[in-house]
């Protein structure tokens, strides 16, 4: 007869096991979420700029151009921002540690492209729409590395959320993706947090809302 | 001040400092993985065990004599009821009743002399549950003695249900579900679903492998023989009924649990009275099991000595370092950074917390533990209930959830608290 210990013993462990088995299929179901919208980052972001080409190609109005890369740009990077938070929302729920690093350097690559147009819609089509490059700690979910990164983050959304055409790129500070390490050369980054206000006024160090705000012409949300 | 409580304040500390140590330099989801595994392993062994046993109460071959004695002090309230639903139990033979009443000042002698067929005994000063206990054995004749407290009100078929057990000569003692009288208020509520895992599941299954170590004050038949051969209850001992239970696993008796049928017993219904009773409660194991520490990891006491016991004090023990653990990682951002924590909550205007509260996946990865607790617990409440063919109600709900979610933290916060006291030699009150 098998004794009550083992069965017991037997049961227990299938239990733990269901449970780590669970958190496992967790796992891989945030990256699977993650790739999926990624993708379908990339795709858009091909469609824009192939579309963008074409227009130009066919030596068409200018204006006409602006209002419709205006309306998919900010869509985009609206998206964008929501899938920032969900990496590191999920990287902080991550259990069996994924290499979320990866994913986080591929997602600043597009995001950075995303800049880029997004610019272009500030600079050539004269768009009121505002930017604002932040630059934080990487890796820091308990912001030992940078105690005031949480702080300035809240504050920028409190701005975003009262001057809603400012959007904000954010960008990992001394890591080894060299397109950020030139831009931090550029503008003489030393610390984070530190803000690029529409490519001009640059702050180190926690600054606050009312000090961003007189640098931005807060307005409404373009597309609303 | 004296050496002691400064010994037990520091004793107490190390322990605190080395719980957030682990915590701190050890990623905490091992810790609580490896505690997770040691809580439901043993509520699995405990739960296989008892699917092997039969629950059924064996039919009495006879039905031996029997005294019931009532300890009473101050308890004018609830003697009266207790009384009556003792002298309405059913039983073959008549059993003698003797009531002390313990120095009471509040009238309980008054109301206890209104009772005809009993015998009543009076203390001119409290000398204490188990004093009074003591002295009435002395004079006991009969083949059973049991102990019903005074604020208990056992149902009619307790004795019959409960006496079968003592058809075997090794049964020392047969304990009882127990369940609260009339729970009321939210904390009442909360506690029957408690009793009813504690008391029907814990010790029905604990019983069925001959390690149940404590015979509970509310209601508990012994056999005579068995209480004087371990030299009565232990004056003193603010838990006595743990630690007759101990002494009888000592001596090798075999304890049993009756779960088909119930005592109902007065409940506290204050924060300040329930965590007065769960201090009692704990620091009274922890100083028994000191009492009786011979016993853990000693092959001589079999499956008692060498698994149930000792292991009810580990996981009692590492509760309380999850519990310091748990505290410490939320609290290390508030501790590190107040200002941080402040303005994340002030700006909290987009923040990640609402994606938090939609998307299950950005939810924290613990909670699997956690709901893996909410239906293991809930089978073991599930399985209790049943005994007492008890279907809960929709209104119920609430309670059972936060019985099943929240209600540990509860119970290893007073543990904590006795552990403190116990360690510091605190005063003990009743």
């Amino acid at each position: 007869m098998v004794s009550v210990y083992v069965k017991g013993l037997v049961l227990g462990a299938l239990l733990i096991i269901a449970s780590m088995a669970s958190l496992w299929i967790l796992d891989k179901q945030r990256i699977n979420v993650i790739s999926e919208q990624m993708q379908q980052m990339s795709w858009e972001m091909e469609d824009s700029r192939l579309f963008l080409n074409y227009l130009e190609s066919m030596h068409g109005d200018k204006n006409a151009q602006c209002t419709i890369m205006k309306h998919r740009i900010i869509q985009q990077v609206e998206k964008a921002d929501m899938l920032a938070r969900k990496i590191d929302a999920y990287r902080n729920s991550n259990v069996f540690s994924p290499d979320y690093y990866a994913i986080k350097k591929t997602f600043i690559y597009k995001d950075f492209e995303l800049f880029l147009q997004f610019k272009k819609l500030r600079d050539e089509c004269n768009e009121s729409v505002n930017y604002i490059i932040y630059f934080y700690a990487e890796n820091d979910p308990d912001h030992s590395a940078c105690p005031d990164c949480g702080v300035q983050a809240s504050i920028l959304d409190t701005v975003r959320n009262k001057c809603r055409n400012t959007w904000v790129f954010a960008l990992p500070y001394n890591t080894d993706i060299d397109l950020v390490k030139v831009i931090e050369k550029q503008y003489n980054i030393q610390k984070v947090p530190a803000l690029v206000i529409n490519g001009e006024r640059v702050y180190q160090g926690l600054t606050e809302a009312d000090e961003i705000e007189k640098n931005i012409d807060c307005g409404e949300n373009p597309l609303e | 001040m004296r050496l002691r409580t400064v010994a037990g304040v520091l004793v107490f500390s190390l322990f605190v400092f080395f719980s957030i140590a682990l915590f701190t330099y050890f990623n905490p989801y091992w810790i609580f993985t490896i505690s997770s595994t040691i809580f439901v392993t043993q509520a699995a062994i405990f739960l296989v065990a008892l699917e092997e046993t039969d629950t059924k109460d064996p039919k009495p071959k006879r039905y031996p004599s029997l005294t019931i004695i009532v300890p009473a002090y101050n308890a004018a309230d609830t003697i009266e009821k207790s009384l009556r639903h003792i002298l309405a139990m059913e039983y073959p033979k008549k059993f003698k009743v003797i009531v002390i009443d313990d120095g009471s000042t509040d009238g309980t002698y008054e109301k206890i002399k209104k009772f005809k067929g009993i015998t009543i005994i009076r203390n001119k000063k409290n000398m204490g549950k188990a004093v009074s206990l003591n002295k009435v054995l002395k004079k006991v004749k009969t083949e059973l003695v049991a102990n019903i407290d005074s604020d208990t009100y056992p149902s009619k078929d307790a004795l019959m249900k409960m006496v079968g057990y003592f058809n075997d000569p090794k049964v020392g003692a047969v304990t009882v579900l127990i369940l609260p009288s009339k729970p009321r208020n939210f904390l009442q509520k909360i506690q029957e679903f408690e009793y009813y895992v504690a008391f029907g599941f814990w010790h029905k299954s604990i019983s069925s492998l001959r390690s149940l170590y404590v015979t509970p004050g509310p209601m508990t038949i012994y056999r005579t023989k068995a209480v004087k051969e371990v030299g009565g209850f232990d004056e003193g001992n603010i838990t006595e009924d743990m630690e007759i239970a101990l002494a009888l696993q000592e001596k090798g008796w075999k304890i049993e649990c009756c779960v088909n049928t119930k005592v109902y017993t007065e409940v506290p219904h204050t924060l300040r009275s329930y965590f007065r009773q769960r201090i009692r409660w704990y620091r009274g194991k922890i100083f028994n099991g000191l009492k009786y520490k011979h016993l853990i990891f000693n092959k001589f006491y079999g499956q008692f000595g060498m698994f149930v016991f000792p292991v009810t004090f580990i996981v009692e023990f590492l509760s309380m370092v999850v519990l310091i653990g748990f505290i410490t990682i939320n609290s290390k951002r508030f501790i590190l950074d107040a200002k941080q924590f402040i303005a994340t909550i002030m700006h909290n205007a987009f923040r990640v917390e609402f994606l938090m509260n939609i998307d299950p996946l950005a939810w924290p990865p613990y909670l699997v533990f956690l709901v893996l607790t909410l239906l293991l617990w809930g089978y073991l409440l599930y399985v209790s209930m049943r005994f007492d063919r008890r279907k809960p109600k929709i209104t119920e709900i609430p309670y059972i959830l936060f019985y099943l979610i929240l209600y540990s933290f509860f119970i290893t916060f007073s543990y904590t608290m006795s552990f403190f006291h116990e360690l510091k030699g605190s005063r003990k009150v009743w």
